[in-house]
């Protein structure tokens, strides 16, 4: 909903209301569940806007990394706007270097989710530094940064088939793709 | 099917770099902002907001893999058609039908047992979410100024046969949750002594962005020994430069972990400790509140 047509204030409150409601629930997930469940954490708002960003208008995208950024921040402690810098970044970056390219490339989510990852982990690691001082940067690219990003690249491509068959639904086109 | 809705050339584009550029400035803003506190009170309300829900999601969300653990043990039992094990899922079964209150009843009488051998006075409380990525260790729990609990004040927990040990340090309170700063958050120091005999070999406690479970001991004196196996304590000691100090709470002696290797970096000597209880595994936990009881 990017606004194509001029829409009323309250749909307009309501839409992003809901938005918000959707992106608690993916922190919730991320967060809570998935960690109980599987024992480690899956970044999945980054995995979700760096993903939709391949697929839905930037203007929409930038919105959930925002809200997802929030969220983030408010279920952590942290200080608020601190994800959701290193969301917009990542969204924006992956926006500028592979928007060119068509969806239908498998390994287009693959990359996404690396540039995605690298640009969010690199603004995390300054953010982390301009809070609480100076650490070991390799340490962090390498107990940190780099298992994070592993594990968050194994649903990529599943997760990005999903995203393209939902949006494939919402507009009514034939789910298969033809040649 | 192709989609070129998004690409960068469409007239669009000019658009969506003003938007992403209005958003992130204003996102840069928010942080700045809290980072001087100005906004401390507005992150306070909501994190007080959504604690309830999140404390009953994540209790409901526990019990419900605890269920499932039971019920696929129970499974891998009944394949194995071993009798004594079976009574033994059984009773796991029944324990874990326990109702909630018999549940806070086992943790106000640990809480008592503990109480009872140490001259603290606890709040019990449960944690909400935990955050162990991006490099920090945090958690927050459902308990805040309404129950007076202060910043600075020391979190402890038990895990299986460890003793009560140290696990964090409350860093924010707001009325209804409270954030507390693992130790083993790259940013947490805390003093920290080793008994030797009659010797009192002191130090500071601190996190690594490792994430491999293990301390760092540091600012050791440069003569004295440590031994693998030694019991790290609480020194206590920002109380005895004024009580108005951040960490001022946290008494002397609560158990904090065992030493395992010693080494040195440069002109200074540094231990690894192995934390009595590690702090991921820890679903509830209690805040000390006083310690002069």
């Amino acid at each position: 909903m990017d606004y194509p047509k001029r829409y009323k204030i309250e749909e307009r409150i309501a839409y992003e209301l809901r938005t918000i409601l959707i992106l608690f629930g993916v922190v919730v997930l991320q967060k809570i569940i998935v960690i109980t469940w599987m024992g480690f954490a899956i970044n999945l708002v980054l995995l979700l806007v760096v993903l939709r960003v391949l697929l839905e208008p930037m203007t929409v995208v930038v919105r959930w990394a925002l809200y997802g950024g929030l969220l983030l921040d408010i279920t952590s402690g942290a200080r608020l706007g601190g994800h959701a810098i290193a969301l917009i970044l990542a969204v924006g970056l992956v926006y500028l270097l592979l928007s060119r390219i068509t969806s239908e490339s498998w390994i287009l989510p693959i990359v996404a989710v690396l540039v995605g990852g690298i640009v969010y982990h690199l603004c995390n690691a300054l953010l982390l530094v301009i809070q609480f001082g100076g650490y070991d940067f390799v340490t962090y690219l390498i107990a940190v940064a780099l298992p994070e990003m592993l594990v968050v690249v194994i649903p990529a491509l599943p997760v990005f088939l999903i995203l393209r068959w939902v949006r494939s639904i919402r507009r009514g086109e034939l789910p298969l793709d033809v040649y | 099917m192709r989609d070129r809705s998004s690409f960068r050339g469409n007239p669009g584009s000019r658009r969506n770099m003003i938007v992403v550029g209005g958003l992130l400035v204003g996102a840069m803003l928010l942080f700045l902002l809290d980072l001087q506190g100005t906004l401390t009170p507005v992150r306070a309300y909501l994190t007080n907001l959504l604690t309830p829900g999140l404390t009953a999601l994540s209790s409901m969300n526990q019990r419900l893999n605890d269920t499932w653990s039971g019920s696929t043990d129970y499974q891998a039992l009944l394949q194995e058609r071993d009798a004594l094990r079976k009574e033994n899922s059984d009773l796991k079964a029944q324990i874990l039908r326990i109702p909630r209150i018999e549940i806070e009843n086992m943790r106000l009488r640990e809480q008592l047992r503990i109480e009872q051998s140490h001259p603290w006075m606890l709040i019990g409380a449960n944690i909400a979410v935990q955050t162990i990525s991006d490099g920090r260790n945090v958690a927050v729990v459902d308990v805040g100024s309404d129950q007076k609990v202060a910043v600075g004040m020391a979190v402890i927990a038990r895990y299986t046969s460890s003793p009560p040990s140290l696990i964090g340090v409350v860093t924010e309170v707001n009325a209804q949750s409270a954030n507390i700063l693992l130790i083993s958050d790259y940013s947490s120091a805390i003093s920290v002594q080793v008994y030797r005999g009659t010797e009192i070999v002191r130090g500071v406690l601190q996190g690594t962005i490792a994430g491999d479970g293990m301390l760092k001991m540091g600012e050791i004196e440069r003569e004295a020994t440590i031994a693998t196996g030694d019991v790290v304590v609480t020194a206590g000691l920002t109380r005895q430069y004024g009580e108005s100090l951040p960490n001022a709470y946290i008494p002397a002696d609560i158990p904090v972990g065992i030493t395992r290797n010693a080494y040195d970096e440069g002109r200074s000597n540094y231990v690894d400790v192995q934390p009595y209880v590690n702090p991921e595994l820890v679903r509830y936990v209690w805040i000390i509140q006083n310690d002069t009881k």
